[in-house]
């Protein structure tokens, strides 16, 4: 019963900061230098003398720049709920159609990074704490140097050297959909996933071995030992369980930067994820399309800490039963 | 043999001899009869799709909005403009087989191609030049070539269904050259356009070209398929496909890895590694005349309307030194944006003081002005004028002089360039054949159709000394009174600094591509060559 009156008040906070964002990202795109409707027309800003007037007003009408900026933001918000986002001033779609490409591609590369990321990181990590001070705690502890110092960038540079170019494995860009050939989607998708995720592994791995090295120190442990448990179910059951409370918010926060999209990681391998889109769609004055991004993003991270709350609340009884 | 016999052997003889000749001609020239008849070599040559890794993306489905650069590029595979360049810089027809004005050039007749197919599978008639450019010049629809074309249009007519003839507002002798460009010369089916200004519901609208439009992805990728009743022959390649890599290591990383065939704009260092053989399998090319850098000052801004501002940093530049940092090596200073060995550098270089850098003469100029270092304002876009823009704030300030470099990306450079809100400007461009057309928009102030001058400058003679130029039928006269515009932009008002071209722009493409040519500038055809005549080893 706690848990389920948690859950919903969790999920009522989250209206309030998701209407919050809808205002910041609308006002940022207003703030943001460029005429929506010259960039619609197809002219630059200096082309302001020769665009008719006639065509200009009425475009200006169309897109409700007439209008004062609240009402604006009521328009764009009850279309914005119906899931109309307008049309892309760019590629002269609908904005929904340009972001749903991008979606699928982005979903795969984050979730596949993230499972990369959770399989190495927490194992690894660990075992880095259970062999505390030997060659295996060294080996995390480079690694983890290894993926925080090292630019993701130039990790993926080397890759595609070494795979593509050199072996001719790989492919060095681009993004297949699943549904048309599973084999070369995998193949599309193993170097972007794995540079990623070995660079989210060594944040992870960072706080899963402090925090399992603190509780192996814990009195519970000692006691549990002294009861006579074996060393592995102490480990798995008992102690893995409580060392995640940090990992789950690290995890937490990458998962919403990894479904977010990656800019450096999908420019260096021309991937078509949502990430690329908002840098582009931002280099246009694509204002219909930022704003649509923006706000994916921002809803998936308050979602995505909706479901870290949660996971805590599991974890940690006693954050259910001081918040309810 | 009596005579009559003789005459009737030497008859079959001539007879046969021009038939042979005919079907000689026919297999030897592609525009009339490689589609028909396919020799061995097509058959043997043909198939296959080409990808190339393009470092921008189609702008739009439309063919009369602005185009840029890449955009025009890509779009020239479905789309053909009336009037293209080889690269020799001769203009050819593609959509007319010839045309010809009156005596002042105040109307032009042009005489269509025959047998040009649309996509569609309709044959490209007046009808259609006459609807098309109806359209432009209607200014509710919103066309950008209206802005060109209504000052130079008046009127359009179909003389019959292959010819077409044009009357224009004045004596235009460069029409043909105007009508070169997607923007102002593309033919679509009539009524094939409509609805919102701009916008196209589901493909664009059947074109002409090589290659017909299949698929666009924004920002991921362009697709098309070959054209087989293109009117210069049906293409070897199947298919043709635009991968959107915006990235520069990405792009020669896909070209070595041979998942693209080709690319665009690739780091002259990597071009320099083919050459050397360091990487193997690739060609490269430098385009020459892609991109050439010039100072524009605003004649407006608060220190720079002062002449003797304008000219203190004219002396305080080194142009071989700005080129050889700014441009790593990899560009030719030059003070006009022209052929390096053309009448039209020789008609503007004799008009121009030569330059020669005066820090001295800089420094007294600015005390003069009165001015005492405060901060100017260098409007650019981001990216390789970056490098640029250092040499010459660096060179400046040893002068006296207070350049705050303002590198930007393009809506807000255009943004300030629209408002004036600049000290001086960094513009580049390309030598489209014709330079005294490419100064109208930098100081023609003339109120209506023309845009208003991007350096603030007004000046009635300058308006008719730069209107002037389109009129002249004579080539030799253009030559000419570019050489008066250079004196009066360059010399008498130093209202601009040539720089240089930048030759750092580099086509790359794999072994197996083989008989492509480039465009003048950085397209991927031209009148006589292209994609359209390419194949793929297999």
């Amino acid at each position: 019963m706690r848990m389920i009156r948690y859950t919903l008040l969790r999920a009522l906070q989250m209206i309030p900061t998701v209407l919050l964002v809808t205002v910041a990202v609308f006002v940022l795109i207003i703030i943001i230098p460029g005429d929506p409707v010259l960039s619609m027309l197809g002219y630059y800003a200096d082309d302001v003398t020769a665009v008719p007037h006639e065509i200009y007003d009425r475009m200006f009408r169309e897109l409700r720049l007439d209008r004062p900026i609240p009402v604006q933001y009521l328009y764009w918000l009850g279309d914005a709920l119906q899931g109309d986002f307008g049309k892309s001033v760019v590629f002269r779609v609908p904005v929904i159609d340009v972001v749903l490409s991008r979606v699928p591609a982005t979903l795969y590369l984050g979730t596949a990074s993230l499972l990369i990321a959770i399989a190495v990181a927490v194992p690894f990590g660990v075992w880095a704490a259970v062999k505390n001070d030997t060659w295996v705690d060294h080996l995390a502890s480079g690694f983890v140097l290894f993926g925080v110092a090292v630019p993701g960038f130039w990790f993926g540079m080397i890759v595609i050297l070494v795979f593509a170019i050199y072996l001719g494995w790989l492919p060095s860009i681009g993004y297949v959909p699943p549904q048309e050939d599973f084999l070369r989607f995998l193949k599309h998708l193993i170097m972007p996933a794995t540079v990623l995720g070995l660079d989210v592994a060594a944040n992870i791995l960072r706080f899963q071995r402090t925090d399992f090295l603190d509780q192996l120190h814990q009195d519970y442990v000692r006691t549990a030992r002294a009861k006579g448990l074996p060393g592995q179910l102490v480990i798995w059951k008992h102690v893995l369980k409580n060392s995640l409370i940090a990992t789950v918010t690290v995890v937490g926060l990458n998962t919403a930067r990894l479904l977010g999209g990656s800019t450096v990681i999908e420019t260096l391998f021309s991937y078509p994820g949502l990430s690329r889109l908002l840098i582009e769609a931002i280099y246009a004055r694509d204002f219909p399309v930022i704003q649509a991004v923006v706000l994916w993003m921002v809803v998936l991270v308050v979602v995505v800490n909706f479901f870290v709350d949660l996971i805590y609340a599991y974890l940690n009884p006693r954050i259910r039963y001081a918040t309810a | 043999m009596n005579l009559r016999k003789r005459c009737n052997i030497v008859s079959m003889f001539m007879l046969a001899a021009c038939l042979a000749a005919a079907a000689a001609l026919t297999l030897a020239n592609p525009a009339t009869g490689e589609a028909a008849s396919k020799p061995e070599t097509w058959e043997k040559r043909q198939g296959g799709t080409l990808v190339i890794g393009s470092s921008k993306d189609m702008n739009t489905k439309h063919p009369f909005t602005r185009v840029t650069s890449v955009d025009e590029f890509i779009k020239m595979m479905m789309w053909e403009p009336i009037t293209m360049y080889d690269l020799a810089g001769k203009l050819h027809g593609i959509l007319a087989e010839s045309w010809e004005p009156n005596a002042d050039a105040s109307e032009w007749t042009f005489r269509l191609r025959r047998g040009v197919k649309f996509h569609n599978g309709a044959e490209m008639t007046s009808a259609d030049w006459v609807w098309c450019y109806n359209y432009i010049l209607n200014p509710a629809n919103g066309a950008y070539a209206n802005t060109v074309l209504s000052d130079n249009i008046a009127k359009v007519e179909a003389v019959d269904p292959y010819t077409v003839k044009f009357k224009m507002v004045g004596p235009r002798a460069l029409f043909p050259h105007v009508l070169s460009s997607i923007q102002n010369g593309t033919i679509v089916p009539k009524n094939s356009l409509g609805g919102k200004v701009g916008e196209i519901e589901g493909n664009p609208p059947p074109g002409t070209g090589p290659f017909q439009f299949v698929n666009w992805t924004p920002g991921t990728q362009v697709e098309f398929k070959r054209f087989d009743d293109y009117w210069d022959g049906t293409p070897y390649l199947e298919g043709l496909r635009f991968r959107i890599i915006t990235n520069k290591a990405a792009r020669q990383n896909a070209l070595r890895a041979g998942d693209v065939n080709m690319a665009d704009r690739l780091r002259p260092s990597f071009a320099e590694r083919v050459k050397k053989g360091r990487i193997t399998g690739i060609k490269t090319r430098a385009v020459g005349g892609a991109g050439f850098r010039q100072l524009y000052f605003n004649t407006k801004g608060k220190w720079t309307s002062d002449k003797r501002v304008r000219e203190a940093i004219i002396l305080s530049l080194d142009r071989e030194a700005t080129v050889e940092e700014g441009f790593l090596g990899v560009g030719d200073p030059l003070p006009l944006a022209v052929p390096p060995d053309s009448d039209w550098l020789r008609s503007g270089a004799a008009n121009l003081p030569s330059y020669e850098r005066d820090v001295k003469r800089a420094r007294q100029l600015l005390k003069e002005a009165g001015y005492n270092g405060e901060p100017l304002s260098l409007n650019m876009t981001l990216g390789q004028e970056v490098a640029l823009g250092e040499a010459i704030v660096r060179q400046a300030a040893e002068a006296g002089l207070n350049i705050k470099m303002a590198p930007v990306e393009s809506t807000i450079f255009y943004e300030r360039l629209g408002k004036g809100d600049f000290s001086l400007l960094m513009s580049s461009g390309r030598f489209r054949g014709e330079p005294g057309l490419e100064e109208t928009i930098n100081y023609v102030c003339e109120k209506g159709k023309v845009r208003r001058s991007r350096t603030g400058y007004c000046n009635p003679a300058m308006d008719a000394l730069i209107s002037s130029y389109p009129t002249a039928s004579d080539r030799a006269e253009r030559v000419r009174i570019y050489g008066e515009i250079v004196k009066a932009v360059f010399a008498d008002e130093m209202m601009q600094y040539g720089i240089g071209w930048s030759n750092n722009r580099n086509f790359g493409w794999r072994d197996n591509v083989k008989n492509w040519q480039r465009g003048p500038g950085q397209e991927y055809r031209n009148a006589l060559g292209g994609l359209h005549r390419t194949w793929v080893e297999k």
